[in-house]
């Protein structure tokens, strides 16, 4: 049963979700003056490629995206590796606390990104290392874990463990089992838990703005430095913009290519 | 061999190996990955408060080495701080606002979803989950900024209101907040839709409900729980947001005027340096914010995932 309504609404809902960014996509292609001159047409006139070549060419853009990777590659990697130990650890091995690391990373998921960032620039600034990287990769890692090791117990859980059992009375090793068990059913899933980690920490505003202060910039800093220091000049801010969100969405159009899948939680919060 | 005791915690009985027979190398690794575990979970769950509330206790400043215990004095700063009090207002306004909002446009976008076949479902879903999750926050503001600009924005023209305008600017921040996060209770929603049995539809259809009596008879009631959970979650999420607010409002007097919490927080930790102030502020608001968890727990909800 599908009535015209509710085609007619989902095309609205497709419209309101895609049009900013359609239009930010298309004004990065006219320029400024054609922006000023015409600001209602969606297509641009004469497409140019100027504002991209000026974003990479003018602006820290591209160091800024360097940042970004220097900052987000450690933090997921280490966040995603750890979660998936403690996961596995806390779902097959007894130890003490091992209830509590599952309590409180419930509870860390939930901290506000400026309520871990408060008291870690003021720990930081303390120590004299805040504004620089490794702080906020630090932090990250912090931010990201609790969302990790969720992601990945959840899929952990539904691994039989009869499977590990079986094959270690065959006298299988923990080399064995990490070639025959481990990586072929999780390989996919902690690839997914990554590219969402990752994302998350490309991303990251909040806790690159309390703790980098005037230190290196991450490529969400940089864009914000050209929208107020270039006066208006939309065509450069819609560029580079639009050249953000495209990179940033490669890997997870690659998840998706690889899964078929649409994961949630994109962004915390 | 006989190991030390503290290695000896780890009980075992897992293919790793039992207890007894696991390699020393084995055991050292596993305690070591457990410590680093600890010492993560411990700097995001626990370190935040203990570390805050013991600051909000001294006068720390920025720049000065040495803090005083001062006390209660820093809270009774905040509580009769006018700017506090109106950060307060301003982000009990914005976290209602836009939380309603967010449920209302993402429960329709959810009932819309299960109108189709499971795949055009998965395909929409997609395009619905654009601003949520491709689109980073930075850029999201600007597209705004821009699309609402006084001169050259499509919908100021569209509409003829400047948002972002003083006059607007709630408004403005609420409708952003709603476009980027209401697919977020989309998908929670819609897992929800999608575990209602047919035959509840079924039954009620015999006993002649429309399609308003099958929505007030069967779904309202199966997804009130999750309304009500995710409510709460994007309650807490919304009450203490830093990066919309903050990057619509500007800087200066207008970002001061309608500012939540969290902007607060950061004018009195960075602007005024005021780091002991800061950190009571931070501290009351958690406390606050403890109700609606308390309540979402209560709803058991997920954690959005």
């Amino acid at each position: 049963m599908k009535t015209s309504l509710v085609v007619v609404l989902t095309v609205a809902a497709i419209l309101v979700s895609v049009f900013p960014i359609a239009w930010l996509f298309s004004a990065g292609l006219k320029t400024t003056a054609e922006i000023v001159v015409d600001p209602g047409s969606f297509l641009p006139a004469h497409p140019t490629l100027g504002n991209v070549r000026r974003t990479f060419a003018n602006t820290g853009f591209a160091q800024g995206l360097l940042n970004s990777l220097l900052v987000a590659v450690p933090a997921t990697a280490v966040s995603v590796l750890l979660g998936a130990f403690a996961g596995y650890v806390t779902l097959r091995l007894r130890f003490v606390g091992r209830r509590l690391i599952d309590q409180m990373s419930l509870a860390a998921y939930l901290v506000p990104a400026v309520v871990l960032a408060l008291p870690l620039f003021i720990l930081f600034s303390g120590l004299r290392i805040a504004g620089s990287l490794g702080a906020l990769a630090t932090a990250h890692l912090v931010y990201l874990f609790p969302l990790s090791y969720w992601l990945i117990r959840a899929r952990l859980r539904e691994l039989p463990r009869s499977l590990e059992d079986g094959l270690v009375l065959d006298g299988a090793d923990l080399k064995d089992l990490l070639r025959f068990v481990w990586l072929p059913s999780l390989r996919l899933h902690v690839f997914s838990v990554a590219v969402i980690v990752f994302t998350i920490s490309m991303n990251d505003y909040v806790l690159a703005r309390f703790l980098l202060l005037d230190g290196p910039r991450t490529l969400p800093l940089v864009l914000q430095d050209i929208f107020d220091l270039s006066a208006k000049d939309w065509g450069l801010i819609c560029a580079s913009g639009a050249a953000a969100v495209a990179l940033l969405s490669v890997p997870l159009l690659l998840l998706v290519a690889a899964t078929g899948q649409y994961y949630a939680g994109g962004r915390r919060g | 061999m006989t190991q030390p005791v503290w290695l000896r915690s780890v009980h075992c009985k897992s293919p790793i190996g039992t207890s007894d027979d696991m390699r020393l190398t084995t055991r050292l690794l596993l305690v070591l990955g457990i410590a680093a575990t600890f010492t993560v979970v411990v700097a995001a769950a626990i370190f935040p408060f203990g570390y805050m509330l013991w600051v909000s206790l001294t006068d720390r400043r920025a720049f000065s080495s040495g803090a005083a215990f001062v006390g209660l004095t820093n809270y009774a700063t905040v509580v009769h701080d006018s700017t506090f009090g109106r950060a307060a207002m301003n982000a009990t306004v914005y976290s209602l606002g836009s939380t309603l909002g967010q449920v209302l446009v993402g429960t329709s976008m959810a009932l819309l979803l299960v109108q189709w076949a499971r795949r055009a479902q998965n395909a929409l879903r997609v395009l619905f989950f654009v601003p949520y999750m491709l689109v980073p926050t930075i850029v999201t503001v600007y597209v705004w900024r821009f699309l609402c600009d006084s001169q050259v924005g499509v919908l100021t023209r569209m509409t003829g209101v400047a948002l972002f305008t003083p006059e607007w600017v709630m408004v403005g921040l609420i409708i952003v907040s709603v476009w980027v996060f209401a697919p977020f209770v989309m998908v929670l929603v819609l897992a929800r839709l999608r575990q209602i049995p047919r035959s509840y539809y079924d039954t009620v259809t015999l006993d002649g409900a429309n399609a308003w009596g099958r929505f007030a008879h069967v779904t309202l009631p199966q997804i009130l729980p999750t309304l009500v959970s995710t409510a709460a979650l994007r309650l807490v999420l919304m009450a203490t947001k830093f990066d919309l607010p903050y990057l619509l409002l500007g800087s200066g007097p207008s970002s001061l005027r309608h500012g939540p919490i969290a902007v607060y927080l950061y004018e009195v930790t960075y602007e005024r340096g005021a780091h002991g102030i800061g950190c009571a502020a931070a501290i009351l608001t958690c406390m606050v914010l403890l109700v609606p968890l308390w309540a979402a727990q209560r709803w058991r909800v997920g954690v959005g995932l």
